[in-house]
């Protein structure tokens, strides 16, 4: 079998294996359910997060001799603090049925402030658990603010200025604009994005390439006058067609979801403009080349359907825990970054997402190594397919 | 014309072929007989180039496989044992794929499958995909792929495997009217009346080595048997014998 290469050839393949993958519903099956998944996921899990975060409820607190302490209960109130009576605070915690936290004031309370003395006031919950540890940070914020604002108070009495107890005025200064929370948002997304050409592209490779030998059609197919090669130029323009439509598709679907999600109650009043989703989409189909390649070695090695699922799913893993490392880690950008393949696309969304526009340049620096990649890959494939072994079927 | 010339084939410690000559001349039905695992695939590989012999040579028409595979493919029509259809496309589609491998566009190739078609008699299965056709359906597609591009040399492997009694005799009369027509047609069969009555010459392989050849009447005569099948049982057996 020599590399013979013809574009007749390509063109025959190319043809027959669209017809073929799109008339498999396991691939279409493939693109259409991890199209729609991605946004239900994504859609799910983030007005989880926004009703954990901002949707604030009262807070109740089983007070122990609490009327000792004139004003806290309006003070606290202020603060969406209720103060439920009780005669044994610890009691009620302890049993854990209505509040998870108490407050306990000693019976002298009144007199101890009157006199100007420190007042022992003890929260009661149990540290171990999540949510108690969070109640008390807010109860204990709203005791402080009190304690502050009798403080400010005394001294005024005594004819001194508050200020003075007060000498640093500590000011955060929150330089992220809203672009960028979005995009730290909005970080799952790529997520999605990255990965979508993998998924789009596997089953029409595990097909194409593993199928096609457990089927015996191999054999016959590599008996015609026909290099190894043109034929898996064929198969890799659909597989790569597939995936780029793959994610040309979770782009669009997640450009409807996005405008659905309550993230202005997160304070982000930025969501990507359509030209931001065309370019996004750009990148990630950019992705399908090489994802096609990679998949196509691994299913080379492959003699049935089940196995290349098992080696496809291991090819796929791998970029995704890269995706998922780098948004983690954040490591600082560094050159060989921008020509690697997952890598590249993902510099090039988080800058979209920051709308911070990259230049033509960087398009071609980031995306043409997975073109170049994805034929080096293919014609390894092809290699992989003129060693006898080949033929063999389990 | 399909000439194999001292080809020898090893895998590991396994001696697929062992200086196989053999030569199936044209306007002949050349039928190649032999136990499973003599080492028949093999040489069926060697011939379509996808293994390549330790030494020999195998030729197809003027052209030596080795030098001009494609050259070489062109001139044959296989129908493989295991027929490795598409289940999805419909025996149009199947026979438009291979025609176009071959070099046929347009026109050309459809009135190639057109004609194709009338000659096995499967001009109704075009328009039909694959998944619901029988074994005898499918043999008539796989034939169809091997006899599109007009090849001077056939080969088949086993192909009357799972036909029924129609299905057989209506192949065995399309491979005798190829012979008329003067192609090479190289067949193998474990059906020895079939192979009794269709072929010219029969060549008998056993373990990796061609151990007899000749007409089916000159096999019965060297083996002092009546019957092709003793004959063959009796040549193998022998030619064990000998070689140990």
């Amino acid at each position: 079998m020599k590399h013979t290469f013809n574009w007749l050839h390509v063109k025959a393949v190319f043809i027959k294996e669209a017809l073929d993958a799109v008339r498999d519903r396991r691939s279409l099956m493939a693109v259409g359910g991890y199209v729609l998944m991605g946004p239900v996921m994504i859609w799910l899990s983030f007005t989880a997060v926004i009703e954990r975060e901002s949707v604030a409820t009262t807070l109740e607190v089983a007070a122990q001799n609490a009327d000792a302490l004139p004003g806290l209960t309006e003070a606290l109130a202020a603060s969406d603090i209720k103060l439920v009576p009780t005669d044994d605070a610890q009691a009620v915690v302890a049993d854990g049925e209505d509040q998870q936290i108490g407050l306990r004031a000693p019976s002298d309370a009144l007199a101890n402030l009157q006199a100007g003395k420190p007042v022992r006031v003890e929260l009661i919950l149990d540290e171990s658990d999540n949510g108690a540890r969070q109640k008390r940070r807010r109860l204990q914020q709203a005791l402080a603010a009190w304690s502050q604002e009798l403080t400010t108070l005394r001294v005024i009495a005594r004819g001194v200025s508050p200020s003075i107890l007060q000498p640093l005025n500590i000011q955060t200064v929150d330089l992220s604009t809203s672009a960028e929370r979005a995009a730290l948002l909005l970080g799952a997304f790529q997520i999605f994005l990255l990965i979508a050409a993998f998924v789009g592209a596997m089953n029409v490779v595990i097909d194409m390439v593993a199928g096609e030998r457990e089927r015996h059609s191999l054999e016959i197919l590599l008996a015609q006058p026909v290099g190894a090669l043109s034929v898996l130029s064929g198969k890799w323009l659909v597989a790569t067609a597939f995936g780029a439509l793959c994610a040309v598709l979770t782009t669009i679907a997640l450009a409807l979801i996005i405008p659905r999600l309550p993230i202005a109650e997160l304070g982000i009043a930025h969501t990507p403009t359509v030209g931001a989703y065309v370019l996004m989409a750009v990148v990630a189909a950019a992705l399908a080349p090489f994802a096609t390649g990679l998949q196509m070695v691994a299913a080379s090695f492959a003699r049935t359907f089940k196995e290349a699922q098992t080696y496809l799913s291991i090819s796929f893993i791998l970029p995704m825990l890269v995706a998922m490392g780098i948004q983690m880690l954040q490591p600082d950008p560094q050159a060989w970054m921008t020509v690697t393949p997952m890598v590249a696309q993902q510099q090039l969304l988080e800058q979209i997402l920051r709308e911070q526009w990259p230049s033509i340049g960087d398009y071609v620096v980031g995306l043409g190594p997975s073109l170049l990649i994805g034929l080096g890959l293919m014609w390894l494939a092809a290699r992989l397919h003129q060693r006898e072994q080949i033929l063999q079927t389990a | 014309m399909i000439r194999f010339d001292k080809v020898n084939k090893r895998f590991g410690s396994v001696q697929a072929c062992s200086n196989i000559s053999l030569h199936a001349p044209d306007g002949q039905i050349t039928g190649v007989l032999g136990p499973n695992g003599a080492g028949k695939t093999t040489a069926l590989r060697c011939l379509l180039g996808l293994v390549k012999p330790d030494s020999g040579q195998v030729e197809v028409d003027e052209f030596r496989v080795a030098d001009n595979p494609q050259a070489a493919r062109s001139r044959l029509g296989v129908l493989p044992d295991q027929f490795g259809l598409y289940v999805r496309l419909t025996a149009r589609e199947h026979l438009a794929y291979f025609g176009r491998l071959h070099g046929l566009h347009g026109a050309a190739l459809d009135a190639a499958v057109e004609d194709v078609a009338a000659r096995i008699g499967m001009t109704e299965l075009l328009p039909r995909r694959v998944q619901g056709f029988s074994q005898g359906e499918r043999m008539k597609v796989a034939l169809g792929r091997a006899l599109l591009h007009n090849p001077r040399n056939l080969v088949l492997d086993e192909p009357t495997r799972g036909l029924d009694v129609m299905a057989a005799r209506t192949l065995r009369e399309l491979l005798a009217n190829e012979r008329a027509e003067g192609r090479c047609i190289v067949f193998s069969s474990h059906v020895m009346a079939e192979v009794a009555a269709l072929c010219d010459r029969v060549v008998i392989i056993a373990q990796g080595r061609v151990t007899a050849e000749g007409s089916p009447a000159e096999l019965c005569d060297q083996a002092g048997e009546p019957e092709l099948e003793d004959a063959f049982v009796k040549l193998i057996g022998t030619t064990r014998g000998l070689a140990a």
